[in-house]
């Protein structure tokens, strides 16, 4: 294909077979070309555009584009984000240490969550130690957010302590990310913490997912507590502790639940299942 | 190996041949997978974006389709939570009545309901009381997330997690094996090595983080490939370049390809 550079970036965007070509054609007019659609959200409109982009950066020498990289993970856009994230992703853990450092020296908020949401994916605990710090000290609460978050889904178990703290962290949002970091990495001593965050909770999609971490967490010592929220007027949060039961069972739940009868279906059956896991133990 | 048989737990029959079962002949069938260097078997599901909503009319027309394929296709029973009596029915009708082997593809993200709410519940533990798999689309870390919360709650329910959680495959890993899930079969694909970002090496790696988390008995192949006639199916072939050069003992390759299917669809 043949064309001006704004021509190709024009045709890029396009939902046709010729995108691809034009794509080709910004590689061969060497890697400036190349990373340009990066900086100009708009030429990624097509997934077929932003696929062909992908593909071809990933193949190009990664030492001669990595700043354009992290640089689009910063962008406000999606487009040049979800690009550049593939790269990085297709990369797997070879990009974890380039990543990591880039959290260190980062000023933007949306190339610290998008740099974290890669790490994710590429589930690599190496990043534990750059993450704690965001966690405990970003300003920006959102990043403290995903930080905690990400500390969790990474299995790094290391950072036990820091996923704690940040249990009191001034903002509901970053406090409730720490309760799922804190079932994931099954935190066994956040368990009387988790049921204050989750006591005082209102939504009750919020609080199950907050009895699924105690769930996951499996502390008897608040068996108690599970007993209470079995009496929320919420069904999806009661069906949550009646499940969450069969690992925090302790033997005083045996009377209180026996004479529980709860009127949604599910949540009886569910009673009902624990009953039979747990008094056969 | 002799010609291996793969079962492809994965596939969806598109709404032509639906409308009208004609169109998908054993012969026009056995054209799509002339490439193939194995014998298939497909496990299907209505195709028809909208087939949740007609669940007990869907299951019916799809045994019509599996019955003009003299044995070469098996079937699921679709199921949207929004219709939640319509499914249970459709559920105990196409499992008890009309052999239908599963229950799925659960497709959250174009339904619109999150994986693991409420409304899902009851899909889930019909599923396990009839002793049918049930196959989750997962295709990232929030649906990954959902099947696993499923698969814990509901430990009698056998669950297939589609794509192996797509992109969020190393997080569904970890998450099988950190928290020792033994109810969940994952479901594989092999993506296309021509596209440089997934070479076979990095297939390999995804390959062996699944049997590493649920162990090889777990294993199942699943492609999401629409049957119409005219189209060309190569993934069994995919399948069976990255076993052998993995080197796979025959026996494993055989779990992969078809056995550990065939047990937990419970067929011969």
């Amino acid at each position: 294909m043949i064309g001006n550079i704004e021509q190709l970036l024009k045709v890029l965007g396009t939902r046709t077979p010729e995108a691809v070509e034009a794509a080709k054609a910004l590689a061969k007019k060497g890697v400036p070309a190349l990373c340009l659609p990066l900086k100009r959200p708009e030429s990624l409109s097509s997934p077929q555009g932003r696929h062909a982009i992908a593909r071809l950066l990933f193949v190009t020498d990664i030492s001669k584009i990595m700043s354009n990289l992290l640089d689009a993970i910063a962008s406000k856009d999606w487009r040049p984000v979800q690009t550049a994230g593939d790269v990085l992703y297709a990369m797997g853990r070879r990009s974890a240490p380039i990543l990591i450092k880039y959290l260190e020296t980062e000023k933007r908020s949306e190339g610290k969550i998008n740099a974290m949401f890669v790490l994710q994916r590429i589930s690599t605990d190496e990043a534990g130690k750059a993450i704690e710090k965001i966690a405990l000290t970003d300003k920006d609460p959102n990043v403290r957010s995903v930080a905690v978050m990400t500390l969790g889904m990474i299995g790094a178990f290391s950072s036990k302590d820091t996923v704690v703290k940040v249990l009191r962290d001034k903002s509901l949002d970053v406090r409730f990310s720490a309760v799922k970091s804190a079932g994931y990495l099954r935190i066994k001593e956040a368990a009387k913490q988790i049921v204050k965050i989750v006591e005082k909770e209102k939504d009750p999609k919020v609080k199950a997912v907050g009895i699924y971490s105690l769930d996951r967490i499996g502390n008897p010592e608040v068996a108690k507590d599970i007993l209470g929220f079995l009496k929320d007027s919420d069904a999806y949060v009661r069906w949550s502790a009646a499940v969450a039961l069969r690992r925090i069972w302790n033997d005083s739940c045996r009377p209180i639940l026996k004479k529980m009868k709860d009127p949604d279906k599910v949540v009886a059956s569910a009673i009902l299942e624990t009953m039979q896991i747990c008094c056969s133990k | 190996m002799s010609k291996i048989e793969i079962y492809d737990l994965h596939t969806a029959v598109s709404g032509p041949c639906l409308e009208d079962p004609k169109k998908l002949t054993s012969e026009k069938f056995s054209e799509i997978f002339s490439k193939c260097r194995h014998g298939i078997r497909l496990l299907s599901m209505d195709g028809r974006n909208e087939a949740g909503k007609y669940p007990v009319s869907s299951v019916m027309q799809m045994k019509k389709v599996i019955d003009c394929l003299e044995g070469k296709m098996l079937g699921f029973v679709t199921v949207n939570p929004y219709f939640l009596e319509e499914g249970l029915e459709a559920m105990e009708l196409g499992v008890k009545k009309l052999n239908m082997k599963a229950i799925g593809e659960m497709v959250q993200y174009m339904e619109n309901w999150v994986t693991d709410e409420y409304m899902v519940l009851p899909v889930v533990k019909k599923a396990g009381d009839l002793d049918v798999p049930i196959n989750f689309h997962a295709g990232g870390e929030d649906h990954v997330e959902g099947v696993v919360h499923l698969a814990e709650s509901f430990p009698k329910t056998k669950f297939i997690m589609a794509h192996f959680g797509g992109r969020a495959w190393r997080f569904a890993a970890k998450l099988l094996k950190n928290f020792k899930i033994r109810n969940v079969w994952v479901e594989l694909n092999i993506p296309d090595p021509k596209d440089p970002r997934c070479p076979i090496p990095s297939t390999i790696e995804m390959v062996r983080a699944a049997v590493d988390c649920v162990d090889i008995d777990h294993i199942v192949f699943g492609t999401d490939f629409n049957i119409s006639p005219g189209l060309d199916y190569q993934f069994g072939n995919r399948l069976l370049d990255v076993l052998e050069t993995m080197k796979m003992k025959d026996r494993d390759m055989e779990k992969i390809c078809s056995l550990n299917a065939k047990k937990i669809l419970k067929v011969r």
